[in-house]
């Protein structure tokens, strides 16, 4: 058995396009899901929500105006592999971002090699300090008594999209993506007494 | 589990004891299709023969579980739906049966010398997800397969399509991988670490072991619902 497993999510606001290549990726062996997203909602905000391991990007919606700090700008760590889907003329450069291209030009055939080759390497990101910060430790603790996001904001007066950044920023240090999970963490870490969340 | 640079392409004339040596793992797909060991030379071929065993459905899941890459899994939605059934219904019984409560007793174990704190939250984790899989597994023995066998037999229920189950099949492996990370990074479990180990080999083939399974229903149930469907709506 194999653990290669792709997430893969595509940022194209052609529903056409997006279709056709969710179609054709949808068959490889190796891909987990596949997600589509559209443009009705900040593209950062919605890749945040999942945890890609390829995202396919149109640049046009990744903003072409970025020339460096492309993944700081979607939110992405290093070990994600952004793919440009491009179906006009780019300056080379700008691709240069980008671990693969693939225009619409490519055959399905195509898709799948240029995939492929990016699944077999597993990038590692290592620019991250895992330890959790104090604050996210705070946050920790209000989320396993199991307040909700609005509950949670309130409590340490920061906003909504403040605490989904601070949790999805927990989740990924700690690796650990269940609830019940992180009490577990909080727990065995004496972060929070057992007798204060209701198992 | 282990990396392989060789990828090994089954055909009927394979030899099963090979395949064996090969993937170790394809002994759990054995007992899924109630083949029997003791097979001494037989090819792939022959056992299916022998044992009733749908040889088609057979080859593509052992070549899924061995080399995913070198399957076309569109060509999974041409399986016999029966034969998909037998095997996905043996491998809930595995799990629920089996699997889990042999997860549970080597994790009470080598909770035995823990802080109360760590066992009590830890069994409640394992608790729970235990019933979380014997739920999702209910809820596929009871309502989906009747379902489908109803539509085998050209019978159309009402108030229950394929989508309903695609839109409710949630994966079961993530706290799985939660545990494993927890035992392996944040928990420091006093006691004997062989045990410890040996729980922890079990906890990654079971990750696997549910990832795949759901990935056939993903890729094999639902393309062969939905192609059944469409025929009795023509119909
Ligand atoms: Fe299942
Ligand atoms: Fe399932």
């Amino acid at each position: 058995m194999q653990t290669n497993r792709q997430r893969i999510v595509i940022a194209e606001s052609s529903q056409m396009l997006r279709k056709g290549l969710v179609q054709s990726i949808n068959q490889l062996p190796y891909v987990d899901k596949v997600v589509e997203l559209d443009d009705k909602q900040p593209i950062p905000e919605q890749l945040a929500d999942y945890r890609p391991t390829i995202v396919i990007i149109n640049p046009l919606l990744a903003g072409t105006g970025i020339t460096a700090g492309l993944r700081e700008f979607l939110n992405l760590d290093n070990s994600v592999h952004l793919v440009a889907l491009v179906y006009t003329l780019f300056d080379q450069q700008y691709l240069q971002l980008y671990d693969a291209v693939i225009t619409i030009n490519d055959t399905q055939a195509d898709i799948a090699n240029k995939l492929k080759s990016l699944s077999n390497i597993k990038k590692i990101d290592t620019t991250e300090n895992e330890e959790l910060s104090d604050r996210e430790k705070e946050i920790l603790v209000t989320l396993v008594k199991g307040l909700s996001n609005k509950e949670i904001a309130d409590y340490h007066n920061i906003s909504i999209h403040t605490v989904i950044t601070h949790r999805r920023n927990i989740t990924r240090k700690l690796n650990i993506h269940s609830p019940s999970g992180l009490t577990v963490y909080a727990i065995v870490n004496n972060l929070v007494d057992l007798n204060d969340i209701k198992l | 589990m282990l990396a392989r640079s060789v990828a090994l392409s089954i055909n009927a004339d394979t030899k099963l004891s090979d395949l064996i040596d090969y993937d170790c793992h394809l002994l759990l797909v054995l007992n899924r299709f109630n083949i029997p060991l003791g097979f001494g030379d037989k090819t792939v071929h022959e056992v299916c023969t022998a044992n009733h065993v749908d040889m088609d459905c057979f080859i593509s899941i052992a070549q899924y579980l061995t080399n995913p890459d070198i399957v076309d899994t569109a060509t999974f939605a041409r399986l016999n739906p029966v034969s998909i059934l037998t095997y996905l219904r043996n491998s809930h019984d595995y799990f629920l049966k089996r699997r889990l409560p042999d997860l549970r007793e080597k994790l009470e174990d080598i909770l035995k010398n823990a802080e109360e704190n760590h066992k009590v939250s830890i069994l409640k984790f394992f608790n729970d997800y235990s019933d979380e899989v014997h739920e999702h597994m209910a809820y596929e023995n009871n309502t989906v397969f009747p379902y489908i066998e109803k539509l085998l037999k050209g019978k159309r229920s009402d108030g229950f399509s394929i989508n309903e189950f695609v839109s409710n099949h949630s994966d079961i492996d993530e706290k799985i991988t939660d545990l494993k990370h927890l035992i392996v990074k944040y928990v420091a479990l006093p006691g004997d670490e062989y045990k410890i180990t040996n729980f922890l080999f079990d906890l990654f083939l079971s990750e696997e072991d549910l990832y795949t399974h759901c990935f056939i229903e993903n890729k094999a149930l639902v393309p062969i619902m939905r192609k059944i469907e469409k025929q009795l709506n023509k119909a």
